[in-house]
Protein backbone atom coordinates (compact mmCIF):
# COMPACT_ATOMS: atom_id res chain seq x y z
CA UNK A 1 0.00 0.00 0.00
CA UNK A 2 2.77 2.43 0.97
CA UNK A 3 4.56 1.45 -2.26
CA UNK A 4 1.51 2.46 -4.31
CA UNK A 5 1.25 5.75 -2.45
CA UNK A 6 4.94 6.39 -2.99
CA UNK A 7 4.41 5.80 -6.69
CA UNK A 8 1.71 8.48 -6.71
CA UNK A 9 4.28 11.05 -5.62
CA UNK A 10 5.98 10.80 -9.02
CA UNK A 11 4.81 13.55 -11.32
CA UNK A 12 4.36 11.42 -14.47
CA UNK A 13 2.28 8.90 -12.49
CA UNK A 14 -0.16 11.31 -10.85
CA UNK A 15 -0.45 13.39 -14.00
CA UNK A 16 -1.19 10.31 -16.13
CA UNK A 17 -3.75 9.11 -13.58
CA UNK A 18 -5.41 12.54 -13.52
CA UNK A 19 -5.56 12.50 -17.32
CA UNK A 20 -7.01 8.99 -17.24
CA UNK A 21 -9.72 10.03 -14.76
CA UNK A 22 -10.60 13.04 -16.93
CA UNK A 23 -10.78 10.91 -20.09
CA UNK A 24 -12.95 8.27 -18.39
CA UNK A 25 -15.24 10.97 -16.96
CA UNK A 26 -15.58 12.54 -20.39
CA UNK A 27 -16.23 9.12 -21.94
CA UNK A 28 -18.96 8.35 -19.38
CA UNK A 29 -20.53 11.78 -19.86
CA UNK A 30 -20.68 11.40 -23.66
CA UNK A 31 -22.05 7.85 -23.28
CA UNK A 32 -24.85 9.15 -21.03
CA UNK A 33 -25.54 12.02 -23.44
CA UNK A 34 -25.69 9.61 -26.38
CA UNK A 35 -28.15 7.34 -24.58
CA UNK A 36 -30.34 10.33 -23.76
CA UNK A 37 -30.26 11.67 -27.35
CA UNK A 38 -31.13 8.27 -28.82
CA UNK A 39 -33.83 7.62 -26.19
CA UNK A 40 -35.45 10.99 -26.93
CA UNK A 41 -35.41 10.16 -30.65
CA UNK A 42 -36.73 6.63 -30.03
CA UNK A 43 -33.66 5.18 -31.72
CA UNK A 44 -32.15 3.24 -28.85
CA UNK A 45 -33.71 -0.10 -29.76
CA UNK A 46 -30.92 -1.04 -32.20
CA UNK A 47 -33.16 -2.02 -35.13
CA UNK A 48 -30.56 -1.72 -37.88
CA UNK A 49 -29.79 1.00 -40.43
CA UNK A 50 -31.63 4.23 -39.77
CA UNK A 51 -32.59 7.39 -41.65
CA UNK A 52 -31.98 10.42 -39.44
CA UNK A 53 -31.80 14.17 -39.40
CA UNK A 54 -28.92 15.40 -37.28
CA UNK A 55 -29.09 18.90 -35.85
CA UNK A 56 -25.78 20.43 -34.93
CA UNK A 57 -25.18 23.01 -32.23
CA UNK A 58 -23.63 25.26 -34.89
CA UNK A 59 -23.37 25.61 -38.66
CA UNK A 60 -21.34 22.62 -39.87
CA UNK A 61 -17.80 22.92 -41.15
CA UNK A 62 -15.67 20.56 -43.21
CA UNK A 63 -14.65 18.73 -40.02
CA UNK A 64 -18.28 17.97 -39.07
CA UNK A 65 -19.19 16.95 -42.62
CA UNK A 66 -16.32 14.46 -42.72
CA UNK A 67 -17.33 12.90 -39.40
CA UNK A 68 -20.95 12.57 -40.52
CA UNK A 69 -19.99 11.25 -43.95
CA UNK A 70 -18.20 8.41 -42.17
CA UNK A 71 -21.41 7.60 -40.30
CA UNK A 72 -23.77 7.31 -43.25
CA UNK A 73 -24.87 8.56 -46.67
CA UNK A 74 -25.30 12.31 -46.55
CA UNK A 75 -28.22 13.45 -48.72
CA UNK A 76 -29.08 16.94 -47.58
CA UNK A 77 -27.52 19.84 -45.69
CA UNK A 78 -29.78 22.68 -44.67
CA UNK A 79 -28.51 25.22 -42.14
CA UNK A 80 -27.61 23.29 -39.02
CA UNK A 81 -29.50 20.18 -40.12
CA UNK A 82 -27.98 17.27 -42.01
CA UNK A 83 -29.92 14.33 -43.37
CA UNK A 84 -28.19 10.96 -43.24
CA UNK A 85 -29.31 7.63 -44.69
CA UNK A 86 -28.24 4.07 -43.91
CA UNK A 87 -26.71 4.88 -40.56
CA UNK A 88 -25.74 1.69 -38.72
CA UNK A 89 -26.40 1.27 -35.00
CA UNK A 90 -22.74 1.65 -34.14
CA UNK A 91 -22.36 4.74 -36.30
CA UNK A 92 -25.54 6.21 -34.80
CA UNK A 93 -24.24 5.71 -31.28
CA UNK A 94 -20.87 7.10 -32.33
CA UNK A 95 -22.32 10.34 -33.70
CA UNK A 96 -24.72 10.64 -30.76
CA UNK A 97 -21.67 10.76 -28.49
CA UNK A 98 -20.40 13.92 -30.17
CA UNK A 99 -21.22 16.82 -27.91
CA UNK A 100 -21.53 19.22 -30.84
CA UNK A 101 -24.56 17.27 -32.08
CA UNK A 102 -27.59 18.82 -30.42
CA UNK A 103 -30.31 16.46 -31.59
CA UNK A 104 -30.97 13.37 -33.67
CA UNK A 105 -34.42 12.70 -35.11
CA UNK A 106 -35.63 9.74 -37.19
CA UNK A 107 -37.21 10.20 -40.62
CA UNK A 108 -38.89 7.79 -43.02
CA UNK A 109 -37.61 6.68 -46.43
CA UNK A 110 -39.13 9.80 -48.08
CA UNK A 111 -37.31 12.04 -45.67
CA UNK A 112 -40.42 12.93 -43.63
CA UNK A 113 -40.26 13.02 -39.82
CA UNK B 1 36.58 47.73 19.22
CA UNK B 2 33.75 48.72 17.01
CA UNK B 3 33.31 46.85 13.80
CA UNK B 4 33.23 49.43 11.05
CA UNK B 5 33.29 47.05 8.09
CA UNK B 6 30.40 47.74 5.74
CA UNK B 7 27.54 45.32 5.97
CA UNK B 8 26.93 43.48 2.72
CA UNK B 9 23.87 44.73 0.85
CA UNK B 10 20.91 42.47 1.42
CA UNK B 11 18.95 41.48 -1.65
CA UNK B 12 15.38 42.62 -1.28
CA UNK B 13 12.85 39.97 -2.23
CA UNK B 14 10.46 41.19 -4.88
CA UNK B 15 7.54 39.38 -3.27
CA UNK B 16 6.76 38.71 0.42
CA UNK B 17 9.01 36.15 2.08
CA UNK B 18 6.19 33.69 2.80
CA UNK B 19 6.12 32.89 -0.87
CA UNK B 20 8.39 30.15 -1.99
CA UNK B 21 10.88 30.71 -4.74
CA UNK B 22 8.81 28.52 -7.07
CA UNK B 23 5.67 30.58 -6.48
CA UNK B 24 7.60 33.78 -7.00
CA UNK B 25 8.95 32.43 -10.26
CA UNK B 26 5.46 31.36 -11.40
CA UNK B 27 3.99 34.74 -10.52
CA UNK B 28 6.73 36.60 -12.34
CA UNK B 29 6.20 34.33 -15.35
CA UNK B 30 2.47 35.06 -15.25
CA UNK B 31 3.21 38.78 -14.99
CA UNK B 32 5.42 38.58 -18.07
CA UNK B 33 2.69 36.75 -19.95
CA UNK B 34 0.09 39.31 -18.87
CA UNK B 35 2.30 42.21 -20.00
CA UNK B 36 2.86 40.51 -23.36
CA UNK B 37 -0.90 39.97 -23.87
CA UNK B 38 -1.68 43.53 -22.81
CA UNK B 39 0.91 44.93 -25.24
CA UNK B 40 -0.48 42.71 -28.00
CA UNK B 41 -4.07 43.84 -27.35
CA UNK B 42 -3.09 47.53 -27.21
CA UNK B 43 -1.06 47.25 -30.40
CA UNK B 44 -4.02 45.95 -32.44
CA UNK B 45 -5.91 49.30 -32.79
CA UNK B 46 -2.60 51.18 -33.04
CA UNK B 47 -1.42 49.11 -35.98
CA UNK B 48 -4.90 49.19 -37.49
CA UNK B 49 -4.60 46.06 -39.61
CA UNK B 50 -7.55 43.80 -40.36
CA UNK B 51 -8.19 40.81 -38.10
CA UNK B 52 -7.01 38.49 -40.85
CA UNK B 53 -3.50 39.97 -40.79
CA UNK B 54 -3.20 40.69 -37.09
CA UNK B 55 -5.81 39.09 -34.81
CA UNK B 56 -6.10 40.37 -31.25
CA UNK B 57 -5.66 38.10 -28.21
CA UNK B 58 -9.39 38.47 -27.54
CA UNK B 59 -10.16 37.19 -31.06
CA UNK B 60 -7.75 34.31 -30.47
CA UNK B 61 -9.50 33.50 -27.18
CA UNK B 62 -12.91 33.54 -28.91
CA UNK B 63 -11.51 31.30 -31.62
CA UNK B 64 -10.16 28.92 -28.97
CA UNK B 65 -13.56 28.66 -27.27
CA UNK B 66 -15.28 28.27 -30.64
CA UNK B 67 -12.94 25.44 -31.67
CA UNK B 68 -13.71 23.59 -28.43
CA UNK B 69 -17.47 24.13 -28.79
CA UNK B 70 -17.29 22.81 -32.34
CA UNK B 71 -15.46 19.73 -31.12
CA UNK B 72 -12.54 20.40 -33.45
CA UNK B 73 -9.71 21.26 -31.07
CA UNK B 74 -9.99 18.24 -28.72
CA UNK B 75 -10.03 15.85 -31.70
CA UNK B 76 -7.06 17.55 -33.34
CA UNK B 77 -4.99 17.60 -30.15
CA UNK B 78 -5.74 13.92 -29.47
CA UNK B 79 -4.89 13.00 -33.09
CA UNK B 80 -1.58 14.85 -32.94
CA UNK B 81 -0.68 13.32 -29.58
CA UNK B 82 -1.59 9.84 -30.81
CA UNK B 83 0.64 10.15 -33.88
CA UNK B 84 3.43 11.57 -31.77
CA UNK B 85 3.31 8.89 -29.08
CA UNK B 86 3.21 6.01 -31.58
CA UNK B 87 6.18 7.49 -33.48
CA UNK B 88 8.13 8.14 -30.27
CA UNK B 89 7.56 4.58 -29.12
CA UNK B 90 8.61 2.99 -32.41
CA UNK B 91 11.51 5.38 -32.98
CA UNK B 92 12.88 4.91 -29.47
CA UNK B 93 12.58 1.12 -29.66
CA UNK B 94 14.32 0.95 -33.04
CA UNK B 95 16.96 3.49 -32.02
CA UNK B 96 17.83 1.73 -28.77
CA UNK B 97 17.85 -1.69 -30.44
CA UNK B 98 20.14 -0.60 -33.25
CA UNK B 99 22.27 1.51 -30.93
CA UNK B 100 22.86 -1.42 -28.60
CA UNK B 101 23.64 -3.71 -31.50
CA UNK B 102 26.12 -1.32 -33.08
CA UNK B 103 27.57 -0.26 -29.75
CA UNK B 104 28.19 -3.80 -28.56
CA UNK B 105 29.35 -5.11 -31.90
CA UNK B 106 32.36 -3.08 -33.04
CA UNK B 107 32.55 -4.76 -36.44
CA UNK B 108 28.90 -4.04 -37.20
CA UNK B 109 29.53 -0.47 -36.07
CA UNK B 110 32.36 -0.14 -38.57
CA UNK B 111 30.25 -1.62 -41.39
CA UNK B 112 27.09 0.39 -40.81
CA UNK B 113 28.54 3.50 -39.15
CA UNK B 114 29.25 5.44 -42.38
CA UNK B 115 25.82 4.55 -43.80
CA UNK B 116 24.10 5.77 -40.64
CA UNK B 117 26.14 8.98 -40.67
CA UNK B 118 25.16 9.47 -44.30
CA UNK B 119 21.45 8.95 -43.59
CA UNK B 120 21.58 11.18 -40.50
CA UNK B 121 23.01 13.97 -42.63
CA UNK B 122 20.01 13.91 -45.00
CA UNK B 123 17.55 16.36 -43.55
CA UNK B 124 14.11 14.80 -43.00
CA UNK B 125 12.32 17.32 -45.23
CA UNK B 126 14.30 15.94 -48.18
CA UNK B 127 12.67 12.57 -47.66
CA UNK B 128 9.10 13.86 -47.71
CA UNK B 129 8.55 13.85 -51.52
CA UNK B 130 9.84 10.28 -51.72
CA UNK B 131 7.82 9.16 -48.69
CA UNK B 132 4.69 10.65 -50.27
CA UNK B 133 5.35 8.71 -53.47
CA UNK B 134 5.79 5.50 -51.48
CA UNK B 135 2.98 5.86 -48.95
CA UNK B 136 0.75 8.68 -50.18
CA UNK B 137 -0.57 11.46 -47.96
CA UNK B 138 -1.74 10.43 -44.54
CA UNK B 139 -0.80 8.75 -41.31
CA UNK B 140 1.90 6.46 -42.75
CA UNK B 141 4.01 9.31 -44.10
CA UNK B 142 3.81 11.19 -40.81
CA UNK B 143 4.70 8.06 -38.86
CA UNK B 144 7.65 7.13 -41.06
CA UNK B 145 8.97 10.69 -40.98
CA UNK B 146 8.74 11.00 -37.20
CA UNK B 147 10.27 7.58 -36.65
CA UNK B 148 13.12 8.53 -39.00
CA UNK B 149 13.70 11.73 -37.03
CA UNK B 150 13.52 9.94 -33.70
CA UNK B 151 15.75 6.97 -34.54
CA UNK B 152 19.07 8.70 -35.23
CA UNK B 153 19.59 10.76 -32.06
CA UNK B 154 18.54 7.76 -29.95
CA UNK B 155 20.74 5.39 -31.98
CA UNK B 156 23.83 7.61 -31.84
CA UNK B 157 23.57 8.37 -28.17
CA UNK B 158 22.85 4.76 -27.25
CA UNK B 159 25.86 3.64 -29.28
CA UNK B 160 28.00 6.32 -27.65
CA UNK B 161 26.72 5.41 -24.19
CA UNK B 162 27.48 1.72 -24.70
CA UNK B 163 30.94 2.39 -26.09
CA UNK B 164 31.94 4.74 -23.29
CA UNK B 165 31.10 2.38 -20.45
CA UNK B 166 34.40 2.09 -18.53
CA UNK B 167 35.97 -1.26 -19.30
CA UNK B 168 36.93 -1.61 -15.65
CA UNK B 169 33.23 -1.91 -14.70
CA UNK B 170 32.65 -4.66 -17.26
CA UNK B 171 35.82 -6.47 -16.14
CA UNK B 172 34.82 -6.19 -12.50
CA UNK B 173 31.39 -7.69 -13.20
CA UNK B 174 32.92 -10.48 -15.28
CA UNK B 175 35.52 -11.28 -12.63
CA UNK B 176 32.63 -11.79 -10.21
CA UNK B 177 31.12 -14.34 -12.57
CA UNK B 178 28.49 -12.23 -14.30
CA UNK B 179 27.11 -13.68 -17.54
CA UNK B 180 26.89 -11.66 -20.79
CA UNK B 181 23.26 -10.80 -20.17
CA UNK B 182 23.99 -9.80 -16.56
CA UNK B 183 26.78 -7.51 -17.77
CA UNK B 184 24.40 -6.02 -20.31
CA UNK B 185 21.47 -5.45 -17.95
CA UNK B 186 23.36 -4.61 -14.75
CA UNK B 187 26.38 -2.71 -16.08
CA UNK B 188 26.12 -1.57 -19.71
CA UNK B 189 22.49 -0.44 -19.83
CA UNK B 190 22.50 1.51 -16.52
CA UNK B 191 25.79 3.17 -17.50
CA UNK B 192 24.46 4.03 -20.96
CA UNK B 193 21.10 5.25 -19.67
CA UNK B 194 22.01 8.96 -19.35
CA UNK B 195 23.24 8.99 -22.97
CA UNK B 196 20.16 7.11 -24.11
CA UNK B 197 17.95 9.62 -22.35
CA UNK B 198 19.83 12.53 -23.95
CA UNK B 199 19.18 10.98 -27.36
CA UNK B 200 15.54 10.42 -26.48
CA UNK B 201 15.08 14.01 -25.37
CA UNK B 202 16.76 15.47 -28.45
CA UNK B 203 14.76 13.14 -30.73
CA UNK B 204 11.49 13.84 -28.92
CA UNK B 205 11.96 17.59 -29.40
CA UNK B 206 12.83 17.26 -33.08
CA UNK B 207 9.95 14.85 -33.65
CA UNK B 208 7.43 17.19 -32.04
CA UNK B 209 8.43 20.09 -34.27
CA UNK B 210 8.41 17.86 -37.30
CA UNK B 211 4.99 16.50 -36.36
CA UNK B 212 3.50 19.95 -36.85
CA UNK B 213 5.33 20.34 -40.15
CA UNK B 214 4.28 16.88 -41.35
CA UNK B 215 0.64 17.51 -40.41
CA UNK B 216 0.66 20.70 -42.46
CA UNK B 217 1.69 18.64 -45.49
CA UNK B 218 0.09 15.25 -45.11
CA UNK B 219 -2.82 15.27 -42.64
CA UNK B 220 -6.44 16.33 -42.49
CA UNK B 221 -6.52 16.61 -38.72
CA UNK B 222 -4.07 17.63 -36.01
CA UNK B 223 -2.55 20.80 -34.63
CA UNK B 224 -0.30 21.25 -37.67
CA UNK B 225 -3.31 20.99 -39.96
CA UNK B 226 -5.17 23.55 -37.82
CA UNK B 227 -2.26 25.99 -38.15
CA UNK B 228 -2.14 25.54 -41.92
CA UNK B 229 -5.91 25.44 -42.46
CA UNK B 230 -6.42 28.59 -40.40
CA UNK B 231 -4.47 30.67 -42.87
CA UNK B 232 -5.92 29.06 -45.99
CA UNK B 233 -9.46 29.62 -44.69
CA UNK B 234 -8.59 33.23 -43.78
CA UNK B 235 -9.04 32.56 -40.08
CA UNK B 236 -5.63 33.44 -38.70
CA UNK B 237 -6.94 33.48 -35.13
CA UNK B 238 -7.25 29.69 -35.49
CA UNK B 239 -3.67 29.51 -36.68
CA UNK B 240 -2.54 31.30 -33.53
CA UNK B 241 -4.72 28.98 -31.41
CA UNK B 242 -2.90 26.07 -33.07
CA UNK B 243 0.48 27.64 -32.33
CA UNK B 244 -0.46 28.25 -28.69
CA UNK B 245 -1.72 24.66 -28.36
CA UNK B 246 1.52 23.38 -29.85
CA UNK B 247 3.54 25.31 -27.27
CA UNK B 248 1.27 24.29 -24.39
CA UNK B 249 1.30 20.60 -25.33
CA UNK B 250 5.09 20.64 -25.48
CA UNK B 251 5.33 22.46 -22.14
CA UNK B 252 3.10 19.81 -20.54
CA UNK B 253 5.05 16.93 -22.09
CA UNK B 254 8.30 18.51 -20.93
CA UNK B 255 7.18 19.37 -17.40
CA UNK B 256 5.20 16.23 -16.68
CA UNK B 257 7.27 13.54 -18.39
CA UNK B 258 10.63 14.60 -19.80
CA UNK B 259 11.93 16.64 -16.83
CA UNK B 260 11.06 14.00 -14.22
CA UNK B 261 12.60 11.34 -16.47
CA UNK B 262 15.72 13.47 -16.76
CA UNK B 263 15.91 13.75 -12.99
CA UNK B 264 15.59 9.99 -12.71
CA UNK B 265 18.35 9.30 -15.22
CA UNK B 266 20.79 12.03 -16.20
CA UNK B 267 20.77 14.09 -13.00
CA UNK B 268 20.92 10.99 -10.86
CA UNK B 269 24.34 10.29 -12.31
CA UNK B 270 25.30 13.93 -11.80
CA UNK B 271 26.02 14.50 -15.47
CA UNK B 272 24.08 17.76 -15.31
CA UNK B 273 22.79 19.86 -12.45
CA UNK B 274 19.06 20.25 -11.96
CA UNK B 275 17.42 23.59 -12.68
CA UNK B 276 16.94 24.19 -8.95
CA UNK B 277 20.65 23.98 -8.27
CA UNK B 278 21.77 26.45 -10.87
Amino acid sequence: MSGTLALLRHRPVWFSLTLLVLVISFWLWTAAEATEKLRTAGLNDGTGAAQVVVTLAMVPEKFHMEVLQDAGRMVLVEGRQIELRDVSDDALRSIARRYWIAEIAPIDAEGKP
Amino acid sequence: MTDISPTPPQSTPILPTFMTRRRERALLGALGLFLFLAAWQISVPLIGMSEYFYPSPIAVYHSFVDLIQRGILPVYVVDSLGRYLIAIFIGTSVGIGLGLFLGLNRRAGRIFGPLISFLYAIVEAAWIPLFVVWWGYGFKVILVLLVYIMVFPVLYNTMLGVRTVPQILINAARSMGASRSQVLFHVVLPAALPNMYTGFRVGAGFAFRSLIFAEMLAAKTGIGYLIYEGVSSQNTARTIVGMICMGLVWLIIDAMYLRPLETATVERWRLVKSGEEK
